[in-house]
């Protein structure tokens, strides 16, 4: 098996490119709290119109977020293979 | 009808023509076309003596020549080996050797003293 | 419209699909995919997602159960939100190790295990059966929804949906047994029936927005009305609901057999994540905030009476728009379809690789050990196998669809497949993200929540049990499905715990969590195995063409010419791979044992592959590269080494032979002419030695002129005379002198006499020479029964044309392939091939001259040469020639010297 050692320090490129994909990790936690939490806190708030707006709203978001975390990626470079 | 010489050689040619040379001198003679069952061969037949070609299909003439002479029964037995590569690296424990091309009357006179040895 | 000129209508529409898959396939067999592969097309057709229970479903579901139905898509979201870093790592993971199916993923990853794939293959099926017919049902209701009494539906529609669909899937998903199980034609259609989908979708909910409501305002406020409404009881959401169908239908867009499919198997890399990550929860998005204006508006203007499911239909036909409405059909159609179709694949490649074919395999114990004397076409049995799959699962989904009677809503069908595959869920990711997780802690998990699931679930849903009691206040289905997924969960970690897993199986854990390629079982260093045996094994599965390419490939990565590579560890888990791509991980492990003689992994096996990957972890990048560099320059120099050695060996025994050849007529001669000048021989005895004289005197000169010729032709200096000539004509010449040269036995010619008719651009006289060649050394060295020998002709993609001669005889052996085209081989005896060996040698040069190349073929059953002709002879070959060596002159001359120096001796 190659199992590489992990380098110690990235050039710039690479840290940043470290960095957006952790911020891509961060994006289905918080859609998921959007999602989840408010409809089951306060059903009643959440089941006619203003639940509809609040969900189009956060999904919304949601699918900006990765769409523009994706583009900022760009094609995985060679330097970022083990970022498992 | 005894057999004097057996001859062991594939290329039916040649075998014709020694047969032809032999068989005009007098002497009963016996083919066999491979290595493959040639010891079996002699020793069914139990000839005088063996005219033995070196390239065999089957086994060589060399691989014939060694187990004859690791017999007891069949060590005695003159043999006269033919050739087609030259003399040279020959394998031991051949009474004669004829490189071919051979000429007629060499090939009589070998047989001729080998057999009266015998 | 009535329902025969709908009918009609899906009938022209299926019809177009099948042209457009025909094409697609037909553009990808041409190597012209790349510009269908894209990612926009890969997210179009995860769009399978949407099948008809969201067209029809959904809106139904809204108007019931008010916001609840937007889970089944908020689930999917959410992980598609996540793409990179988990379905990436899923799809990455899947590729390396060519999986073909979810139950093939969750096999591989815990030790290649059968049981449990046969065990997740049964889920898929259970769960599919109730989806399917919900799909064949939607169908034909949607149909009646245009029936009047004087036009009434036509008989028996949903047998013919089901015939139809299972028509197409049979044609485009199991066409060939391909390497990486990718159904170009499918995906196509599937990409452009996710457009109809969704434009049929948008064009009902604009119109419904705008038409027949007053704007997203007026669709707002009727939403906050059904909260005092009659129809809205359902509305309020229930948080346990809400939550477990967030994380089934989440679980459902990776673990359903045809998400799995699209998602991860058509995949032909895991970077179109990046798109597929934000466009595909938009297109989700879009269809699924359609939906509740349909919904909101149909409860209000629609009567009561009105089935839910069908007010994306009734609101168009209400309204009069006839078009629209057909439009909407078609989509309802095409989300239908295409569902069928690719769970039928998805569902037919598991139950044949994970249930078919061991069954075949047990029942067959010799059947791929032994030589392939009659070839058996494996890949044809695959085929077969898995086209039965798909009628099977069409069918099973049809008798469901006619015994249920299509009572149920559709929206509790598809909640029961959720929840029954989700059983696989924590399997799937504790085998991703955790080491520890072991076999018989996912089997007894898979076990135990399914048990679970079937008795409170499934068999509820077909009502032969009554549902489960929960406790008061919580939500019968969440509660139960939360139940199982709690007990499949806990199950697995503890029996995980406990366990101490298999050597094979850790391997594969690490490679699966850690991403990284697997390397060979370290355990067989030396197998047993000829890589004959396995190229004969793999051309039953793929065919004889991609099975030799796929060996010289890997051949050449070796530095090694030929088609049998050698039997390195890394080629072994590379073939392995390949196999897994067909049959699946489990079969190929049963296949690679039972032809291979592959052991076992050991324990202190493992330990080894642990010390050897710490001490690589040392190394860097570069040294591996140039490690591996030296390695096939170092495999170059042997194999050249040893063609050197043995070369030189056959040079002494050759010199010897070349004497042979031209002392053994010259005795003869010599003997015979003695003869002749004796005067007193008869006549007819003269007649006859003279016949014998001339014959050997043809015999001397024959292997003269194989001698010139072989020199003209190494020296560049043979004139090329091309023409163009039938190929047939030559094959019936070069039979008929071939069949004149040869003595004695009958041959049995196969040939397919229409594909010989192929015009070639060549010199004539030096192809025959060839061709006579070859059949003349099969009808030699043919030694079956019944002798037999094949030709077979054909265009290769080049342009340029092949010719392969096949007879049924012994083969050459694999130490000996490699020498039998060198100059002064000869394998057999020399008395009976009557030549000195240069046959061959004369053929290579030939067909070198000629522009093309003579290759033996192994594993086919007997010795196979191809002949390729390029399109037409090639010019600069002198440029090529100049750097070769050429001793052959030089060697000619010694012979000849050495003939006549011992000749000279007498």
């Amino acid at each position: 098996m190659r199992l590489r050692p992990p380098r110690l320090f990235l050039g710039r490129t690479a840290y940043r490119r470290r960095r957006l994909a952790e911020a891509t990790r961060l994006v289905p936690v918080l859609f998921a709290a959007l999602v989840l939490i408010p409809p089951i806190w306060l059903p009643q708030h959440f089941s006619y119109a203003r639940g509809a707006v609040w969900l189009a709203v956060a999904w919304a978001l949601a699918i900006a977020a990765t769409a523009a975390l994706h583009r900022a990626l760009g094609r995985p470079s060679a330097e970022d293979e083990d970022d498992a | 009808m005894s057999v004097d010489v057996l001859l062991i050689e594939d290329e039916p040619s040649i075998a014709e023509a020694v047969r032809f040379i032999l068989t005009r001198d007098g002497w009963g003679c016996e083919q066999w076309p491979e290595g493959t069952g040639a010891l079996e061969r002699i020793r069914a037949l139990a000839p005088r003596m063996l005219i033995l070609d070196l390239m065999l299909p089957g086994r060589s003439g060399a691989e014939i020549l060694a187990d004859l002479r690791a017999d007891p029964a069949l060590a005695a037995l003159p043999v006269l080996l033919l050739s087609a590569r030259g003399t040279a690296n020959l394998p031991p424990g051949a009474d004669r050797v004829l490189p071919k091309p051979f000429a007629n009357a060499d090939l009589r006179a070998v047989v001729r003293e080998l057999l009266e040895q015998a | 419209m009535t329902p025969e000129s709908l009918v009609a209508a899906s009938v022209a529409y299926v019809a177009l699909m099948f042209l457009l898959a025909h094409a697609a396939d037909r553009a990808a067999a041409a190597g012209r995919w790349r510009w269908m592969d894209r990612p926009v097309i890969y997210t179009l057709s995860l769009s399978v997602y949407c099948s008809a229970w969201t067209f029809y479903g959904a809106v139904g579901y809204a108007s019931r159960s008010g916001l609840e139905f937007l889970t089944i898509y908020l689930g999917p979201g959410i992980v598609f939100s996540g793409a990179w870093w988990g379905l990436r790592r899923l799809v990455r993971v899947a590729r390396m190790h060519r999986v073909t199916s979810i139950a093939d993923l969750i096999s591989s990853r815990f030790g290649k295990s059968a049981g449990l794939a046969a065990l997740v293959t049964l889920i898929g099926v259970m769960a599919a059966t109730p989806y399917i017919a919900l799909q064949l049902q939607s169908v034909s209701m949607a149909l009646s929804a245009f029936a009047t009494p004087e036009h009434a539906l036509p008989r028996n529609v949903s047998v013919w949906v089901a015939l139809g669909l299972a028509a197409f899937a049979i044609l485009f998903g199991t066409r060939n047994l391909a390497v990486d199980e990718r159904h170009h034609g499918v995906v196509i259609a599937i990409a452009v029936e996710a457009v109809v989908k969704l434009a049929a979708f948008v064009a009902v909910g604009v119109f419904v927005i705008w038409g027949i409501a007053d704007g997203p305002a007026d669709v707002l406020a009727r939403i906050d009305r059904m909260s005092v409404s009659a129809g809205g009881e359902g509305w309020p959401i229930n948080p346990e609901r809400w939550f477990t169908l967030i994380l089934l239908s989440g679980a459902a867009v990776m673990v359903l057999p045809r998400m799995f499919h699209v998602l991860v198997v058509e995949a032909s890399d895991e970077d179109r994540l990046r798109q597929a990550g934000w466009a595909f929860p938009a297109y989700l998005a879009l269809m699924s905030f359609l939906v509740l204006p349909i919904a909101v508006v149909g409860a209000d203007i629609l009567p009561k009476g009105a089935n839910p499911d069908l007010y994306v239909l009734d609101l168009p036909l209400s309204q009069g728009r006839e078009a629209l409405a057909t439009l909407v059909f078609l989509g309802g159609f095409s989300s239908a379809m295409s569902m069928v179709v690719v769970s039928a694949i998805a569902l037919s490649t598991m139950m044949a690789n994970h249930w078919l074919v061991p069954l075949w395999l047990r029942l067959r114990q010799a059947a791929l050990a032994g030589p392939a004397r009659a070839p058996e076409d494996l890949g044809t049995l695959m085929l077969n196998a898995r086209r039965l799959a798909i009628l099977a699962i069409i069918g099973a989904g049809w008798l469901y669809h006619r015994m249920s009677g299509g009572t149920s809503a559709l929206a509790a069908m598809g909640t029961v497949a959720f929840s029954g595959m989700a059983q696989v869920l924590p399997a799937l990711v504790a085998g991703l993200l955790w080491r520890g997780a072991t076999r018989r802690g996912a089997i007894a998990g898979v076990v135990g929540g399914t048990l679970i699931w079937t008795l409170l679930v499934f068999l509820p849903s077909l009502g032969l049990l009554a549902q489960p009691a929960m406790p008061a206040g919580i939500d019968p289905f969440a509660g139960a499905v939360l139940l199982a997924l709690a007990v499949n969960l806990l199950l697995l970690v503890l029996i995980s715990l406990m366990d101490f897993p298999e050597p094979a199986e850790r391997l594969q854990s690490l490679s699966f969590v850690h991403a990284v390629a697997p390397d060979a079982a370290p355990g067989d260093g030396a197998p047993a195995v000829q890589p004959e045996a396995l190229l004969t094994l793999a051309g039953r599965l793929w065919g004889n063409d991609h099975a030799l390419e796929t060996f010289r490939r890997a051949a050449e990565s070796q530095g090694k010419g030929g088609y049998l590579p050698d039997l390195t560890p890394r080629f072994l888990a590379d073939f392995e791979r390949l196999l897994a791509g067909t049959v699946g991980a489990a079969t190929a492990a049963a296949l690679m044992t039972r032809v291979g003689g592959r052991g076992g992994v050991t324990v202190s096996d493992l330990m080894e592959v642990a010390g050897e990957a710490s001490r690589a972890r040392e190394d860097n990048r570069r040294l591996e590269n140039t490690s591996a560099e030296l390695a096939r320059t170092a495999a170059m120099l042997r194999e050249s080494n040893e063609k050197l050695t043995a070369l030189s060996a056959q040079k002494d025994a050759f010199l010897g032979q070349i004497s042979h050849e031209l002392r053994t007529p010259m005795t003869s001669i010599r003997a015979f002419s003695e003869f002749l000048m004796e005067p007193d021989l008869p006549t007819e005895e003269r007649a006859r030695f003279a016949g014998i004289i001339h014959d050997e005197a043809g015999r001397m000169t024959r292997l003269l002129d194989d001698l010139l010729d072989l020199s003209v032709l190494e020296a560049g200096k043979a004139r090329l005379k091309p023409g163009v000539f039938n190929l047939h004509d030559l094959i019936e010449r070069a039979l008929a002198s071939a069949g004149a040269a040869a003595s004695g036995r009958d041959f049995a010619i196969r040939r397919n006499i229409a594909a010989e008719h192929l015009p070639v651009i060549t010199d004539q006289d030096r192809l025959l020479q060839v061709l006579i060649n070859v059949i003349t050394n099969a009808r030699k060295y043919c030694s079956a029964e019944a002798p037999q020998i094949r030709i077979d002709c054909r265009r290769s993609p080049d342009g340029g044309t092949e010719i392969d001669i096949a007879d049924n005889g012994p083969g050459i052996s694999a130490g000996n392939q490699a020498l039998i085209f060198e100059k002064f081989a000869r394998l057999n005896d020399p008395a009976r091939a009557g030549g000195a060996g240069l046959g061959l040698a004369i053929c290579k040069e030939i067909m070198e001259f000629l522009g093309g190349s003579i290759a033996y073929l192994p594993g086919q059953g007997g010795a196979c040469f191809r002949i390729s002709l390029p399109p037409r002879p090639r010019a600069g070959r002198k440029m090529m020639k100049m750097r070769r060596v050429k001793p052959f002159g030089n060697l000619c001359m010694a012979c000849c010297a050495k003939v006549v120096m011992d000749s000279r001796g007498l």
